[in-house]
């Protein structure tokens, strides 16, 4: 290889990575913001000078003030109990909901499964009140079932699992039957399994969904003590002035259980969004 | 439902084991995915149970109040005024006041705000018979069809005393529909902050199941106007 082919390589090295380091400059900017306004005062927060970008003086006030007058502790309860139950909910009934599309023959099943579609091309707004007439009804406005049930059934994960069955191999079916499964035994212990890395897709986006979700906890828990994080963040805004600081120091705080998990489950989030071609 | 159930080969097999450990893991191994649907049935119906025993009672009425930053709380000048000019005695529940509600339909973009559809799917439910707001806001709400026409018979008594403070929302056709009572003074002295033109009107839901209340919450706000 000659000097000059050599010498243009490791510019268009260095042309990419400076591109994706100022890309990710663009992308972790918020995040630097909203820490380093946690520790700000409200003057320095709302000063409209571009040079106040450190505190004068690292502060911790804000930390503590939400930290006692939010109960963080319900709220990362009702929050994680949400993720959980929404998680269980949609990889269980999508998994269920996918086989049954994508293996099994039975009259009205592609008309059902465009239903399913078209549900995909609503807007959610639009199921608000409905869905919150129903658990009006019911009586269960205030409860964990009401923030869970509008994740119970997912069309987006009915179609991701359907297409995941779709790319297994008939033979193991087949195979399965000859050794004496039934449908559900054929589910259960031979095709549900192969599907494992796309319920781990759709269990992520369920979680990140669940955990940003602001509309329905908002319309259906009034209740401090019943709302997730995302509710009770919104309820610090006030209408002349916020104290940035202190909602600044919130949102971090907020923020841990995400990081945590994200930590945890790094290799199934990039996997995730491999398999499923989605964005969070 | 022969599945279902331990066939007495199974039942027999199980009884011929000689540890409990070894019935336990073989039941565990074979019956788990049973052990745990029957589990989690339990698990729901236990909770349902709970949620449905302990629920609240639904306040005998609940008033939304948008756009507003005061304490509206139980303790609130607002809440003890209303319950002591009602009479604590002739209340048979709770009267609830939500002011966590905050959009301007003077802006198009906040037909798509959060806490507008709140406002929409409480006021559908019947969860809020009564709303306080400004007169954009209003007319919003009106346009979508939760208020009800004062000048119905459901709440014709309400129109016919307080007729010089109605407003009307005037639709498509031009035809002028009663909807909202102007209670600004009444607001002001309920010890409310005062919105930024110093007008606030009430408006009642379309769908609630009685105006009893709401008739009493708009006397009360004229009545707090008149000591101005």
């Amino acid at each position: 290889m000659t000097r000059g082919v050599q010498f243009k390589r490791r510019m268009q090295r260095l042309l990419i990575h400076l591109i994706l380091i100022i890309f990710s400059i663009i992308m972790i900017v918020p995040f630097v913001w909203m820490t380093l306004t946690a520790f700000k005062t409200v003057t320095e927060a709302t000063s409209v000078s571009p040079f106040v970008i450190f505190p004068s003086q690292w502060r911790t006030d804000a930390f503590t003030t939400v930290w006692n007058n939010m109960n963080f502790l319900v709220l990362y309860k009702n929050t994680l109990l949400l993720i959980f139950f929404r998680v269980v909910c949609a990889c269980l009934t999508a998994t269920l909901a996918g086989y049954a599309f994508a293996r099994l023959k039975f009259k009205g099943r592609d008309f059902m499964f465009s239903l399913i579609l078209f549900q995909m091309m609503i807007p959610s707004q639009i199921f608000i009140i409905p869905q919150f007439l129903m658990i009006s009804k019911m009586g269960m406005t205030n409860t964990m079932f009401a923030l869970v049930f509008p994740g119970i059934v997912t069309a987006f994960g009915t179609f991701l699992l359907k297409q995941a069955y779709m790319g297994l191999p008939g033979d193991l079916e087949e195979a399965a039957r000859l050794d004496g499964c039934n449908i559900p035994k054929t589910f259960v212990f031979v095709m549900a399994p192969l599907a494992r890395s796309s319920m781990v897709a759709l269990g992520i986006f369920t979680a990140v969904f669940a955990f940003k979700d602001l509309m329905w906890p908002l319309v259906v828990n009034s209740s401090a003590n019943k709302m997730p994080l995302s509710a009770a963040l919104a309820t610090m805004q006030g209408q002349y002035q916020s104290n940035y600081p202190q909602l600044m120091a919130a949102s971090l705080i907020s923020c841990i259980p995400m990081i945590v998990i994200y930590l945890i489950f790094q290799k199934q989030f990039v996997e995730g969004i491999a398999t499923s071609g989605g964005k969070l | 439902m022969k599945n279902l159930i331990l066939s007495e080969e199974e039942k027999n097999k199980i009884k011929e084991m000689d540890s409990t450990r070894k019935k336990m893991e073989y039941i565990w191994d074979y019956y788990k995915i049973w052990i745990i649907g029957a589990v989690v049935l339990v698990g729901l119906i236990a909770y349902f149970t709970v949620v449905l025993v302990t629920r609240e009672d639904k306040p005998v009425m609940e008033v939304v109040l948008v756009n507003n930053y005061d304490d509206v709380s139980e303790d609130s000048e607002l809440a003890k005024g209303f319950v002591t000019y009602v009479g604590e005695e002739n209340l048979p529940g709770k009267v609830a006041f939500d002011n966590n509600a905050f959009f301007n339909l003077a802006n198009n973009s906040d037909y798509k705000n959060s806490y507008y559809m709140k406002v929409l799917a409480y006021l559908e439910a019947d969860t809020a018979q009564v709303l306080v707001c400004q007169y954009d806001n209003l007319m919003g709400i009106a346009k979508s069809g939760r208020l009800i026409d004062l000048s119905d018979e459901k709440v014709k008594t309400i129109y016919d005393k307080y007729k010089d403070k109605v407003v009307y929302y005037e639709d498509d056709e031009g035809v002028k529909v009663p909807v909202g009572i102007d209670i600004s003074d009444g607001y002001a002295n309920a010890g409310l902050s005062e919105y930024t033109d110093g007008k606030a009107y009430i408006g009642l839901s379309a769908y609630a199941a009685g105006y009893e209340y709401a008739e009493k919450f708009v006397d009360y706000m004229m009545e707090l106007g008149k000591q101005k």
